[in-house]
């Protein structure tokens, strides 16, 4: 199964943030993340494009609303 | 930026925005962003130090939105929403102080800042057993 890895920013994206939108998308894709200073690693695999799309939207509006709450 | 701050991917139908940092604030862009979810796919990068990339990427239409928007004017209204979001919290920055004395004001000339809050402060189990209490005076 091919994977994609996909960097990113922790000045946008928060950890918490995407480990929320790998449990919500865990039924349609397999995604894993790990720490770096400044990004976060995302790997996923089993996806299409569109849920890809869905699940980096996701990941953008759960850090904006961390972020800005 | 020098001009290139907004590319079109024909193609991939994916357009990418260049925002510079120094101009726009990170809270500035996720407000925006968050707006933009329900009708285009966004997905933010920091290609430098000082500078972020929006790619933006359309939604395919649906039931509840059967049009398709188009990029160009997605970008448009992304970049006038930007520009929104950032002169709103330079003016609260500037004016939020003056605002909030301005409303605390207010609420004392009402006198309202004075009125108790609605209910009792007291312990309504023991409001209930006052009566069956014998109350002992020395």
């Amino acid at each position: 199964m091919l994977a994609r890895t996909i960097s990113l920013t922790r000045c946008i994206y928060t950890p918490d943030a995407i480990r929320q939108t790998i449990e919500t998308f865990a039924g349609i894709c397999d995604a894993s993340f790990t720490v770096t200073e400044d990004d976060c690693l995302l790997q996923i695999a089993g996806a299409g494009s569109q849920p890809v799309d869905e699940f980096l939207n996701y990941a953008l509006a759960l850090s904006a609303q961390e972020r800005l709450a | 930026m020098d001009g290139e701050w907004m590319q079109i991917d024909v193609a991939e139908d994916v357009l990418t925005l260049t925002v510079d940092g120094r101009v726009y604030s990170v809270a500035a862009l996720l407000r925006t962003a968050y707006w933009f979810t329900d009708r285009a796919y966004l997905f933010v990068s920091k290609p430098g130090e000082h500078s972020l990339r929006v790619h933006i990427k359309t939604k395919p239409p649906t039931l509840e939105s059967p049009a398709k928007h188009s990029l160009t004017d997605i970008a448009g209204e992304f970049g006038n929403a930007l520009l929104d979001h950032q002169l709103r919290e330079e003016i609260e920055e500037r004016t939020g102080k003056i605002r909030e004395l301005l409303v605390l004001k207010a609420l004392g000339e009402a006198d309202l800042l004075r009125e108790s809050p609605p209910g009792s402060p007291n312990d309504p189990v023991a409001d209930r057993r006052g009566d069956e209490f014998v109350r002992i005076e020395l």
